[in-house]
């Protein structure tokens, strides 16, 4: 999903939910910066490398695919931006590691989903907007995983968007993806942009949606291809369809979080609140273009009667920077946005490495056996400590 | 990492250092061992490649690609052990011909960096080294010393990568 979506899109949402406008901008924002937040970014205000919530295209390339380099990549890109629907799916083919990296895969509904929205109950506004990130993602991001894996993420040339004709039926056009990162995509002419393919199971090219380029963040979109774990079965995905069940999730999501519903469960949408919008939501969503962030824009503006600002990626810069080390945590957005990441990729990586897989990482339980690692992790240990001493 | 990957990265690179080191005291006879190097890491490629295609890649749409890059690696090493003599200008050209092509891909990378802002800088020094080393190996190709010496630097540099990978720290804390 792109900025029109995690921005605007999340801003609607959560004002469907409920939450006022300031609260709005808040949650909003937040969902924005997991793509925004890289280490690059985080070294200009001088925060914890360990918060990166996403990578710029420099440091993948320069990444390093080791055992380390590894883990690192897919703490990242598996917690943010392709969570796994199922880590104990049973999988009856191939070794230990195919079956750990298909069990990477990303999807909806799935637990550590329930996980996260959970996770940012009572953790402010930036826990929630990165918990709707999170959670729009694992529906564009369906079946793809948050790790290079050639085996996991390859497609090969039968590949289709399905263009909707009058009659309702869909004619399938080949797509054929260019390899030069910097030309512009033209849905109109069928003109996109894909990772080239590398042999290599590690290569930083097979890593998330790279080889089905930005088709999975575009939501008029509807395409046909073969993925490289489906055993030569055709997938269809249909985003109008998910991308629409992400917004009426986000919204039941952001009511539990305002305090509406006594849990979160999953296969549950706010169906009845978004119907007096759904009409224009659908319009947006289905118009071949590949930025709907005005009309977002414009619902939002008309739904809560304020006037929302663009997103800016320093405008909480000075604040951190020039607050006091013992009050960076707790009382800047920046602060607590960092938090919030390092406590969300902790229980991520938790859950793989409980689930037998080393691919993100070790987890040690901090109860049991005490701090360990690295050191950028003690934040949140304090920050826990500071809250039950609260 | 596991402490076994730590322990097994760091001997490796301790053994990589060790036989660097050899072939730098035995001198310029050493590119007999440098082919056989070469011969032998291709085919523990091949051989990965082949694992890597019964273990996962032939679950894989088109994974039959995997095996026939394999095999194709695999008889390539075995074709190379069985040559008893190979002049050194073959293997000065070999040499030269990949360090070159290293160093034109890190200053391309480095160039792309540029555009996107990134640091670029050490990446495009590490090619124009790389390139200058290509060059320095054309005009003195009746030396065999510099390829072995070289040869040896690689070696070095992946020894060094790997134990600072070895001991930093990396596990995740996790709070029930």
């Amino acid at each position: 999903m792109n900025s029109d979506f995690h921005y605007y899109a999340t801003y609607c949402a959560a004002a469907i939910a409920g939450f006022p406008h300031e609260a709005c901008q808040e949650i909003c924002y937040s969902a924005q910066l997991v793509d925004n937040c890289t280490k690059t970014f985080l070294k200009t205000v001088n925060g914890p490398l360990s918060a990166a919530t996403t990578q710029l295209q420099s440091e993948m390339v320069n990444a390093r695919t080791d055992t380390v380099g590894l883990q690192d990549i897919t703490r990242i890109w598996s917690s943010f931006h392709f969570l796994p629907r199922d880590l104990n799916a049973e999988v009856k083919k191939g070794s230990k590691t195919y079956k750990n990296k298909y069990r990477l895969i990303c999807g909806p509904n799935g637990d550590l989903l329930v996980d996260t929205v959970n996770l940012a109950k009572n953790n402010g506004n930036e826990a929630i907007g990165l918990a709707m990130h999170v959670l729009a993602d694992t529906w564009a991001h369906t079946y793809f995983a948050g790790t290079p894996s050639l085996v996991i993420n390859n497609t090969n040339s039968y590949f289709y968007e399905l263009m909707p004709q009058e009659d309702g039926s869909f004619k399938r056009r080949p797509v054929e993806f260019g390899h030069n990162p910097a030309a512009k995509e033209d849905p109109e002419k069928g003109e996109y942009t894909g990772s080239l393919f590398q042999a290599s199971e590690n290569n930083i090219m097979n890593l998330g949606h790279g080889r089905a380029g930005h088709l999975p963040d575009y939501s008029f979109i509807r395409y046909v291809y073969l993925p490289a774990w489906g055993d030569y079965a055709e997938i269809v995905k249909d985003n109008p369809h998910d991308y629409i069940h992400a917004f009426a999730q986000m919204v039941y999501a952001l009511q539990y979080l305002s305090g509406q519903h006594p849990t979160f469960e999953k296969e549950t949408y706010a169906w009845t609140a978004i119907e007096p919008y759904r009409e224009a939501i659908e319009r947006i969503l289905s118009i071949r273009r590949v930025d709907d962030s005005q009309d977002w824009k414009a619902l939002g503006e008309s739904i809560t009667r304020e006037t929302i600002r663009e997103f800016k990626i320093d405008e909480y810069h000075n604040e951190y920077t020039s607050a006091p080390a013992d009050k960076k945590d707790d009382e800047t957005f920046l602060g607590r946005f960092f938090i919030a990441a390092m406590t969300h990729k902790s229980m991520v990586t938790s859950r793989i490495s409980a689930s037998g897989s080393k691919l993100a990482g070790i987890s040690i339980d901090y109860t049991r056996k005490g701090f360990h690692g690295i050191n950028d992790y003690r934040k949140i240990i304090k920050n826990m400590e500071d809250r039950d001493n609260i | 990492m596991t402490n076994w990957q730590k322990f097994s990265n760091v001997l490796a690179a301790f053994l990589m250092i060790l036989f660097g080191l050899l072939i730098l005291f035995i001198g310029e006879e050493a590119y007999l061992f440098v082919i056989l190097a070469f011969a032998f890491l291709l085919f523990i490629y091949s051989i990965r490649m082949l694992v890597y295609y019964f273990q996962m890649a032939r679950y894989m749409v088109g994974g039959k690609e995997i095996l026939y890059r394999g095999i194709l690696f695999l008889d390539l090493s075995l074709f190379i052990f069985t040559l008893s003599t190979i002049p050194s200008t073959y293997v000065m050209l070999y040499m030269v011909g990949m360090l070159a092509f290293s160093g034109a891909v890190d200053i391309m990378n480095a160039m792309d960096l540029r555009r996107l802002q990134g640091h670029w800088i050490l990446q495009f020094i590490r090619g124009t080294v790389c390139v200058v080393g290509a060059v320095l190996c054309i005009v003195m190709m009746n030396t065999p010393k510099m390829v072995v010496t070289i040869f040896c630097f690689m070696l070095f540099y992946n020894a060094v990568m790997r134990i600072i990978n070895a001991v930093r720290p990396t596990e995740i804390i996790a709070i029930q």
